[in-house]
C-alpha cells in the first residue's frame, strides 16, 4: 500500500515540471486561480512561479524522507562489478517535457498530455527521473552486480570505483532502483 | 542484513521473491553439527537432535539458490496477491538459511479477539503462522543441511525423498524367498508394510556383508532373543514368518538391535541406534 502511494508521489514529482512550464508560459499566476483574493494581484508574477517550484521541491523532499520506510537492502564489499555515472543520461528526456509543455496552449490539451505522461511514467521504471534529486545533492549511478543484475542507484556519495560501494542500508524504490539515504 | 524470502507456486521463471527486509524470522538455533545424526531412514530422532546431510550443495536435490553466491538485490518484491501462493519461506540469517514449509493450515482466516485496553475483534486478515523451529537449516560455511523430518521437506527440496531407502517389490520378494525364511498363514510380499519395506532395504545391505558361518551365528542370536515371538527351526535353519510383526522381529535381529545390559542383564531392543 505504502509502496503504491510512494510511487504515485514520485510520479507527481517527476512529471510536475510539465505543469510548471505550462503555468509559467501562459502567465497563470496565483491570482488566476484565486481571483477573489485582491492582494494577490499586487504581487509580481515571479512570486507565484517561485511558489510553484517550492511546492515540487517540498514534495521531492517528502518523498526522500518517506523512502526510508521502504524495504531495505545491503551492498556488501565486492557486490558491485561495474559502475557508471548517470547524472546526464536523463536530461534529454527532461528537455522533452519542456518542449511539450511550451507547445500546449489550453487546459484540455494539458490534461490529456499530462495524464498520458503520468500513466506511462507510473508504469515504467522511470519514476526517479526527477532532476530535483540533484538539487538535494543526489547522484545517479548505473550499477552491475557480480551476479549480473543491472541496478539503478541514487546516492549522495560520489562513487567512482565499484569497490567504493559499501552500503549498510539502501532502500528499494522498485526492484531495479535503490536509494541510499546519507 | 537478514532478509526473508518466499517461494511462490506457479512462477516458473522467478519463483523466489523477497518478503521482508532487515528482519529475522527464527531465533538462531544452536546446533553442534558433530552431534547431528547422518540421515538414516530407520533412526528415531531424539527430541533435541537433528538429522544432517553433509556436502549438501553437491546433491542433485539442493536448490540452485544455495549453490550460487546469494545476493538479496537479485530478488523482486512479493506482491500481496501472491501471498496465498507461498509454498515455503526462506529466512536468510547471516550465512545460514532457515526453511519453513507453508501449508494451507498455517494461514489464519479467522476472527481474532485481541486484548488491548479493552478486548476487540480483529477481522480475518491473511496471517501466516511461523513455527518455533524451522523445518530445515542450511549452514553455508559447512555446506550442511539439518532437519528433523524428511517428509516435511520433500516439497522444498525436490527429489530428496530418494533418501528413503524403501525396498522395491522385487527386493521384498528377493528377501522373503531367502533360504532362511519360510512363509505361512498366507503371508506374502504384497502384505509387507511400508516401515518393513524400509527396513528390508537396510537389512539386505547388512546381509550382503555376512559370511555363511556368520549368518548361522546370527540365527542363534536372534532366536535367543525372540524365542516366544518368532518360530525358528534349528534343524532346517528357517524362520517361520506368518505376520508383519514377526517379519519386523527378524529384521531387527538382522540389524542386531537386540542387546543385554551389562549390569542387571536385562534384555532390550534398541528402536534406534547411533554409531559411537
Amino acid at each position: 500500500m505504502l509502496n503504491q502511494a510512494f510511487r504515485l508521489l514520485l510520479t507527481v514529482n517527476a512529471t510536475s515540471l510539465l505543469l510548471i512550464v505550462y503555468l509559467v508560459q501562459n502567465k497563470h499566476t496565483l491570482s488566476y486561480f484565486f481571483s477573489e483574493v485582491c492582494w494577490l494581484y499586487k504581487l509580481p508574477n515571479f512570486v507565484s512561479y517561485v511558489l510553484y517550484a517550492l511546492i515540487t521541491i517540498l514534495l521531492t523532499w517528502i518523498s526522500i524522507k518517506l523512502s526510508s520506510k521502504l524495504g531495505k537492502d545491503e551492498f556488501k564489499k565486492g557486490d558491485v562489478d561495474c559502475i557508471e555515472h548517470a547524472n546526464n543520461s536523463f536530461l534529454p528526456s527532461y528537455l522533452g517535457y519542456f518542449f511539450v509543455a511550451l507547445g500546449i496552449n489550453n487546459w484540455e490539451t494539458l490534461w490529456f498530455v499530462y495524464i498520458v505522461l503520468f500513466v506511462f511514467t507510473f508504469l515504467s521504471q522511470a519514476l526517479y527521473f526527477n532532476p530535483l534529486f540533484l538539487v538535494f545533492g543526489y547522484e545517479f549511478y548505473n550499477i552491475k552486480t557480480k551476479t549480473g543484475a543491472a541496478i539503478f542507484l541514487i546516492s549522495r556519495n560520489k562513487y567512482k570505483k565499484p569497490e567504493d560501494i559499501v552500503i549498510a542500508v539502501a532502500n528499494r524504490i522498485n526492484n531495479y532502483t535503490f536509494i541510499e539515504k546519507d | 542484513m537478514n532478509n526473508i524470502f518466499a517461494k511462490v507456486k506457479g512462477l516458473r521463471k522467478k519463483p523466489y521473491l523477497k518478503l521482508l527486509s532487515d528482519e529475522t524470522l527464527f531465533e538462531n538455533v544452536d546446533i553442534n553439527l558433530n552431534n547431528c545424526v547422518t540421515y538414516n531412514t530407520d533412526h528415531n530422532l531424539d527430541e533435541d537432535s537433528w538429522f544432517k546431510l553433509e556436502n549438501f550443495s553437491e546433491q542433485e536435490y539442493c536448490l540452485d539458490l544455495l549453490k550460487k553466491d546469494f545476493d538479496a538485490k537479485d530478488y523482486d518484491n512479493l506482491t500481496k496477491d501472491q501471498f496465498s501462493k507461498i509454498s515455503f519461506i526462506l529466512s536468510q540469517q547471516e550465512n545460514n538459511f532457515y526453511f519453513q514449509k507453508v501449508t494451507p493450515s498455517l494461514f489464519i482466516h479467522r476472527k481474532i479477539v485481541s486484548f488491548g485496553e479493552v478486548a476487540s475483534i480483529e477481522n480475518s486478515k491473511d496471517r501466516l503462522i511461523i513455527n518455533r523451529l524451522p523445518d530445515a537449516i542450511y549452514f553455508k560455511n559447512t555446506d550442511t543441511l539439518v532437519f528433523k523430518n524428511l517428509p516435511s521437506i520433500t516439497s522444498i527440496f525436490d527429489g530428496i525423498d530418494e533418501l528413503y531407502k524403501e525396498a522395491t517389490q522385487e527386493e521384498v520378494v528377493d528377501f522373503i524367498t531367502q533360504p532362511f525364511i519360510t512363509l505361512s498363514n498366507e503371508y506374502e510380499a504384497e502384505k509387507v508394510s511400508k516401515p518393513n519395506r524400509k527396513r528390508i532395504g537396510l537389512a539386505m545391505t547388512t546381509l550382503a556383508r555376512l559370511t555363511d558361518p556368520e549368518k548361522l551365528e546370527m540365527f542363534t542370536y536372534i532366536e535367543s532373543y525372540c524365542e516366544e515371538k518368532l518360530k525358528f527351526d534349528g534343524e532346517t535353519n528357517k524362520f517361520n514368518i506368518s505376520s508383519d510383526d514377526e517379519l519386523k522381529m527378524l529384521l531387527y535381529g538382522i540389524e542386531q538391535r537386540y542387546y543385554t545390559t551389562p549390569f542387571g542383564h536385562e534384555k532390550r531392543l534398541a528402536n534406534s541406534v547411533v554409531t559411537l
